[in-house]
């Protein structure tokens, strides 16, 4: 174990996030799990003792990958980076946390880390007019597990692909062919099966002719953008709340929708911290009329992460334990009644919180507003 | 003949070079883009670590600049064009106008009828000001200026506004004024231009903008301004109440790579001044978060254990989220010594905000062809620049242009720039004034007395026909007159007329400030034939209409007592003509090193003859140890051979291996004797001995493994190929209970380190603070960590050698930011030694050049002299003065060169005539007088002869106050009966209802003058009598006031440290304290009726508030009296 850790300075940049920490403390302060009663996870102390050859005790997959520490670091340390090799030691030393290493192989058996069967992938497309399946067409929409299974989160599905049908877009989908992206055995620090289903994905979009991967999910769109051309991979890579931005921008889709509502909107941390798209999602609220938006007083570099990025959405946390918890109070105090946001995960923690919390704030996905505004069935 | 130097950026680092280059004879044209000159400086309330009031230090720079007639000041203006070379550039600059003409009196009447509302620049925002305005109140120049862009009249204006030009008395508002192009020919360019301020903003985390209360540093310092937006009350905008939990957060902007890689190298210390001001004003609970505390400077650590003891809170940590949270502020941070994770609340949060390099800078880069550094900042060359060279010929650089900086750094570096520049030029000149007296003041006293209205100003409250009706029956005065404006052009032009046509040999102009006014007036009395020193002002506005403004006949009765005191004065002055001594156009320069050399070169470049003496038998000096130079990695000895080589082209005489043995004579004028019997006679002196690489005992025991070595001899021996693990540790004699930084030893530390980290060794730093201020070293640092150098910090409350192990195999060390003790192998370890200052140097000690608690020689002041000491004529440079770095060196070298030149380039030194008299007849030479001098002027044996050195006067009076032989010693303009007259005028008409307050020149009297700018109301009782210094205020004036019926005598001088006269005033303290009281008490006077009190030039409030309490005094007074007659 030891012996691995030392391994680490092989990596440049894994190396120099290491050696150029001087130590300030920023990351700890801006780590959402520092909120809780419970484990404490301080970067800069976890590399204080890599610096100085120490053992590490903490647990790597604590870390939700939120990237707040990062942002707000002055030396420009890749924390999640470290935490990243870090899981990688922990894997070979059969330290992960069972909850991942089952959903590992739920995906290599079925494709999704939840076990829902592979056939059934695809029947949210059941909701659409039109047959999109495996269209020739170079843009892929790309669903994702949890939104091509979940009912509730289905709605974004149809959504999006209404909305794109609706721009008159020449774009396809896969599925009962779609598998998983590979978050969650990228972030059990698995790398041997990770590769396979990479290449596998690829080859399959390879030989449809797709060069555009439209995502839904920020955390699929983060794995395709930033993982996939480690492995060769080479496409367009856009969140759709940027597609649909452009798709405005250029005239090609109209939003003709209203809706009297006060909102407020989340920024997953996939999305804003990760690729710095804060505008898009925003604009997109805009151009709905009748809306009366407020900032929540933690957003874009600082919203406060959901609790499920990192692999954290299949593993569980205690109750009181849910940055979730906090980022509904602080949308409710906004005086909000809809809490938006473009991350399937975010909506999944946000419903809970709402529930457990008993407030009737209704949390909404962008595309799913932008239906329901303009008089969708599914709103 | 090129005689002229263009400056720009009229800060304090373009406001230094103009005069160092003006009084040097070159012809200076000073741009600068805003309305007035003075810079950020002026903004400041006050200044580290003097705790010095900001404007009071720099207002009389900037009104020299104005004054001086080889400076013309182009405000308003940009430079658009630069052709030609060094030594010939042809400069195209555009001033915009300023739509008031220079007829301006400051009267501010234009500016209440005004109707546009704006945010006030100059205090960032938190104040308002219109669209006529004047940024603040001691601006130079004066002149009132339109924002034309925000006003009313901005063209095309269809339906004018034109209040103001209603409003105005003189007619100075002139909205045709037009753009103006200049076409300059100059032989060299100074780039001064400044910095920005990092916009705090840009921090989300920070959440700057999203709370009230969360401020900049520089906010905070408004508000802390006594005449700032808030009137120096620290309240929080949010609610105008006092804060009473207050954090601070350092580095914003700077140290980070997602902004500003560079240390911004101020923030540390205007932090922890501000921390400090803020315990002043009761709040008890403020705390620092701190990542290094870069207390770098002079008395900088002194500062900060200061802030420590008074209960300032030091957190090592860099705070994560600042979260506004209702009426709170919450700050989430991590406790980086104690790894503890906290929420804290604050109701007002600082943010110290970096200075960074402004969009204009470049653009001014890009027009002069010069270029800019990775920081952003102008690049600076080293050899062959010797750090103010940028990288056109003929164009240098200095202050914050090239990199954040404090005070006295950019004072030094602009004193630099300044002998670099006057290298280039052909031809130099200083002209005096000279007007010929044509008018004998010898017969009968002819006063004539000028009444001014200031608009509205003064004749809104004082009655003036009373006043000149009254004035009429004063003894000697035959004309009086009232006149609107008396300063502006017509009306000096008039005063000039009547004292020809009524042959007027006093002149009394009851107006404002002779602070700010008398050389005005001074003038035209030259002008009309008449000595100037026949002026006399009397100051009706600042001290009486303006802080009375409630009570006209009090305000009326009181302008008569202060008209009738300036003519009892006037009456009894006697012309006085500068005094003049002849200055040796040579210099003589002590200590061959690196700073010593430059000054040397730069002298003798400059034509002047120079001596080098050098006691040991090569030049060089530390810098002969050194292989390269932290941070760049400079080649030291190529450097040191470049100036051996330009030193020998010079033309400087070296004399090495030789010693001063004795100096006499002063400045201008001194006489050296050498160790090998030579003998010279020069005009000036730069100490530049240097000093002592520190020796240490420690470890007591040497080890084979590992071995230690001090950095010197790391230096020049190196260490062995093999040795893998290598420690270095800094702060070895330096930051313990006695000594402060040495500054060199950071970076000079880390460019190693990295260096053998590169060569693939294993290397650990051992640090109390990493302090890579210095442009270049933070950057560097961050490499040294990237690149996998390994600092381990230690605490700094104790002496380095208490906090690390030496031995067995390595040291032994407690990491603060783990909590651990640590064992690292070493084969070697390197000891970052202090600079010790240097032992007893005799030509110092003759010459009389005071020592620092630390044994470096004592500057004259630490913001804004820096390389001058307290004697004048000797000027000081390099590690002589403090620890400093080559680059440091250097430029003191230079700066000291250009404060040399000054002085030597012309051939009489003019001196304010304020030298005492000694009547030799009556004086007993009991040397009483001698005792008290700060300056060593009077010389003499007891009971045989005494004289005094009119070369080392500077004109305090504390001798003349401490003589009690009748007419032994006289002060020429403050006699004693000049004073007394003041006094019997004043208190001419019910005494017992009056207090008389003395007031020093440079403080309290400028306070006075500000309450009234202010407008601060207080009760009309004092009558205030002005001297040089408190230190002149004796016995017997004191006396005489009681015995004439003085309801009160108030004594008020500057803060000691404030003294202007190298602490003349503690003189007051003990007079005041061990002698006037007891004699007063003892003639049955209540103790009360008799008060000193310091007020600073800033004090307004306080001089009013005294005021107040002389009144209650005298009140008092009344009382008891009618219930004793009842």
């Amino acid at each position: 174990m030891y012996q691995s850790l030392l391994e680490l300075f092989n990596d440049r940049e894994a190396a120099e996030s290491i050696t150029a920490c001087f130590q300030c403390g920023a990351c700890t302060a801006a780590c959402p799990l520092n909120v809780f009663n419970g484990p404490k996870l301080s970067p800069r102390q976890f590399i204080r003792r890599l610096q100085l050859g120490l053992p590490v005790n903490i647990d790597p997959y604590l870390c939700m990958m939120c990237r707040a520490c990062e942002s707000v670091c002055p030396r420009n340390v890749k924390v999640t980076k470290l935490i990243q090799e870090l899981r990688k030691i922990w894997f070979k030393n059969n330290r992960t946390p069972t909850p991942l290493t089952q959903a590992l192989w739920k995906i290599y058996e079925d494709g999704n880390p939840w076990g829902y069967p592979s056939r059934t992938r695809g029947q949210w497309l059941d909701k659409l007019d039109s047959n999109i399946v495996k269209k020739r067409s170079d843009t892929l929409l790309y669903i994702g597990c949890v939104s091509s299974y979940d009912i509730r989160l289905q709605r974004i599905s149809t959504a999006i692909a209404k909305l794109l049908l609706k721009a008159g877009v020449d774009f396809t989908v896969l599925g009962d062919e779609e598998r998983c992206c590979g978050d969650p055995v990228y972030h059990a620090g698995e790398t041997d099966f990770l590769e396979e289903l990479v290449s596998e994905n690829m080859a399959k979009f390879n030989s449809l002719g797709i060069r555009r991967i439209v995502a839904l999910s920020p955390h699929c769109y983060t794995m395709f953008r930033d993982i996939y051309p480690r492995y060769g991979g080479d496409y367009e890579v856009l969140h759709y709340t940027e597609y649909l931005a452009e798709l405005i921008d250029t005239g090609k889709l109209s939003i003709d929708a209203r809706l009297e509502a006060r909102v407020t909107y989340h920024d997953p941390c996939y999305l804003g911290r990760y690729s710095k798209i804060y505008e898009q999602p925003r604009r997109l609220i805009e151009s709905v009329k009748g809306l009366s938006f407020s900032e929540m007083s933690l957003s874009k570099e600082l919203s406060l992460c959901c609790g499920g990025g990192g692999g954290r959405i299949l593993m569980e946390s205690k109750p009181e334990e849910r940055p979730s918890n906090i980022r509904v109070k602080q949308a409710v105090e906004t005086g909000a009644e809809i809490l938006i946001t473009s991350c399937p995960y975010c909506i999944i923690n946000f419903e809970d919180s709402a529930k457990v919390q008993k407030t009737p704030l209704k949390i909404m996905d962008v595309a799913e507003l932008l239906q329901a505004a303009a008089g969708g069935q599914d709103g | 003949m090129v005689e002229a130097v263009l400056v720009i950026g009229g800060g304090i680092a373009g406001v230094q070079a103009s005069l160092d280059l003006a009084k040097a004879g070159a012809k200076v044209y000073l741009v600068e883009k805003s309305p007035v000159i003075g810079g950020r400086m002026a903004a400041l309330d006050k200044n580290f670590p003097t705790m010095d009031c900001s404007i009071c230090i720099e207002a009389p720079k900037l009104s020299e600049v104005m004054q001086n007639k080889n400076i013309k000041v182009l405000t308003l203006a940009e430079v658009v064009e630069v052709r030609g070379e060094a030594g010939n550039f042809h400069v195209k600059v555009v001033q915009k106008p300023r739509y008031v003409t220079d007829e301006c009196t400051r009267c501010g009447d234009c500016v209440p009828v005004c109707p546009v509302i704006l945010k006030n620049e100059f205090d960032v925002g938190m104040g308002a000001r219109k669209a006529i305005y004047l940024p603040f109140d001691q601006a130079e120049p004066g002149t009132y200026v339109i924002d034309i862009e925000n006003c009313l009249n901005k063209p095309p204006n269809y339906l004018p506004c034109n209040r103001c030009v209603e409003a105005c008395g003189p007619k100075c508002i002139d909205f045709e004024m037009r753009e103006k192009i200049h076409e300059l020919n100059v032989g060299a360019i100074i780039v001064a231009a400044g910095s920005d301020l990092f916009d705090a903003s840009l921090i989300p985390e920070f959440s700057y903008g999203r709370h009230p209360d969360i401020l900049t540093a520089m906010e905070l310092e408004r508000l802390l301004q006594s005449s700032g937006p808030s009137r120096g009350e620290v309240i929080r905008p949010s609610n105008d109440k006092h804060p009473e939990r207050v954090a601070f957060i350092l580095c914003v902007g700077a140290r980070d790579k997602r902004f500003y890689g560079f240390c911004s190298r101020v923030c540390c210390m205007y932090s922890i001044k501000e921390a400090l001001q803020l315990v002043d004003h009761g709040i008890k609970d403020v705390t620092i978060f701190y990542m290094d505390i870069r207390a770098y400077g002079k008395g900088f650590d002194e500062m900060f254990e200061r802030a420590k003891r008074s209960g300032v809170r030091f957190v090592r940590s860099r705070p994560g989220r600042v979260i506004p949270n209702g009426d709170g502020i919450d700050v989430l941070y991590e406790d980086t010594t104690s790894g503890e994770l906290r929420k804290e609340t604050f109701d007002m949060v600082v943010l110290s905000t970096a200075l960074v390099p402004s969009e204009e800078l470049s653009r001014l880069a890009r027009t002069l062809g010069i270029e800019v550094g990775e920081d952003g900042f102008i690049k600076s060359y080293e050899i062959d620049g010797d750090f103010v060279g940028t990288s056109r010929k003929g164009i240098y650089v200095c202050g914050c242009a090239s990199g954040p900086k404090d005070i006295p750094d950019s004072v030094t570096e602009a004193g630099a720039a300044a002998a670099k520049a006057l290298t280039h030029l052909t031809s130099r000149s200083v002209e005096p004034e000279v007007f010929e007296e044509t008018i004998d003041a010898s017969g009968e006293p002819r006063v004539g007395v000028f009444i001014c209205h200031c608009g509205s100003n003064i004749a809104g409250v004082v009655d003036i026909k009373t006043a000149v009706e009254q004035s009429k029956r004063l003894p000697y005065v035959v004309h009086v007159e009232d006149q609107k404006f008396s300063c502006s052009g017509a009306g000096t032009k008039h005063i000039e007329n009547v004292i020809r046509e009524k042959r007027l040999n006093r002149v009394v102009v009851a107006a404002c400030s002779p602070k700010t006014h008398s050389p005005t007036f001074m003038r035209a009395c030259a002008r009309a034939g008449l000595n100037p020193y026949l002026l006399e002002m009397a100051n009706i506005r600042n001290l009486n209409s303006w802080v009375h403004k409630n009570q006209p006949v009090d305000a009326t009765r009181k302008a008569l007592d202060l008209i009738s005191m300036a003519v009892a004065k006037a009456v009894l002055q006697n012309p006085m003509t500068k005094l003049s001594t002849p200055v040796l156009q040579k210099a003589l320069v002590i200590g061959g090193g690196v700073a010593g050399m430059t000054a040397a070169t730069a002298l003798a470049e400059m034509g002047f003859e120079t001596h080098l003496v050098e006691k040991e038998h090569e030049l060089g000096g530390l810098l002969r140890y050194f292989r390269e130079i932290a941070p760049s990695g400079l080649d030291a000895q190529r450097l040191l051979q470049w100036k051996i080589r330009q030193l020998e082209r010079s033309g400087a005489k070296v004399h090495l291996g030789t010693e001063v043995t004795e100096v006499t004579g002063f400045v201008g004028n001194y006489h050296v004797t050498l160790s090998n019997g030579e003998e010279l006679d020069v005009g000036a002196i730069i100490l530049a001995t240097g000093g002592k690489a520190h020796e240490p005992s420690w470890p007591k025991i040497e080890t084979d493994r590992p071995k230690v070595a001090t950095l010197l001899r790391y230096e020049t021996d190196g260490i062995p190929e093999d040795a893998r693990d290598i420690v270095f540790i800094g702060c070895v004699g330096s930051r313990n209970m006695s000594r402060g930084c040495s500054r060199y030893c950071c970076q000079t530390i880390i460019y190693h380190a990295l260096k053998l980290r590169r060569d693939g060794k294993n290397v650990s730093v051992v640090v109390k603070d990493v302090r890579t201020y210095s442009r270049g070293a933070e950057e560097l640092y961050r490499k040294a960590c990237e690149e996998g150098v390994r600092f381990i910090r230690v605490g700094a409350e104790k002496p380095i050698e208490e906090l690390v192990q030496i031995g067995d195999g390595g040291i032994t060390v407690r990491d603060i930011t783990i909590g651990e003790t640590l064992n690292i192998p070493a084969d070697y370890v390197i000891l970052a030694t202090a600079l010790d200052p240097p032992g007893e140097i005799a030509a110092a000690q003759q010459l009389r050049v005071a020592k620092d608690s630390e044994g470096f020689f004592l500057e004259l002041h630490p913001k804004l002299g820096p390389v001058e000491s307290i004697t004048q004529g000797v000027f000081l440079a390099g590690v002589a003065q403090g620890p400093k770095d080559i680059r440091e060196s250097i430029s003191q070298g230079l700066a000291a060169a250009a404060k040399a030149a000054a002085l030597l380039t012309s051939p009489q030194l003019e001196k304010e005539p304020l030298i005492p008299v000694i009547n030799l007849q009556k004086c007993t030479k009991c040397m009483r007088c001698a005792q008290v001098c700060p300056y060593g002027a009077i010389r003499g044996e007891l009971r045989k002869w005494i004289e005094i050195i009119p070369g080392l006067c500077q004109g305090c009076g504390a001798c003349v106050a401490e003589c009690n032989v009748e007419g032994a010693i006289t002060m020429p303009g403050f006699t004693d009966e000049q004073l007394m007259a003041q006094i019997d005028a004043a208190l001419a008409e019910n005494p017992e209802e009056k207090a008389i307050v003395f007031a020093c020149n440079w403080c309290s009297y400028a306070g006075a003058d500000l309450a009234g700018i202010l407008k601060i109301q207080y009760p009309p009782t004092c009558r205030v009598i002005r001297t040089m210094c408190s230190a002149r205020v004796s016995q017997k004036l004191i006396l005489h006031a009681f015995e004439k019926g003085a309801g009160a005598v108030f004594v008020t001088g500057c803060w000691p440290q404030d003294c202007h006269y190298n602490y003349a005033n503690l003189n007051t303290k003990r007079r005041y304290e061990q002698r006037w009281l007891k004699i007063i008490q003892a003639r049955g006077i209540d103790p009360k009726r008799l008060q000193l009190h310091w007020i600073s030039a800033a004090e307004a409030k306080r001089f009013a508030e005294k005021m107040t309490e002389a009144h209650e005094v005298v009140m008092s007074l009344k009382k008891e009296k009618m219930q004793v007659s009842g």
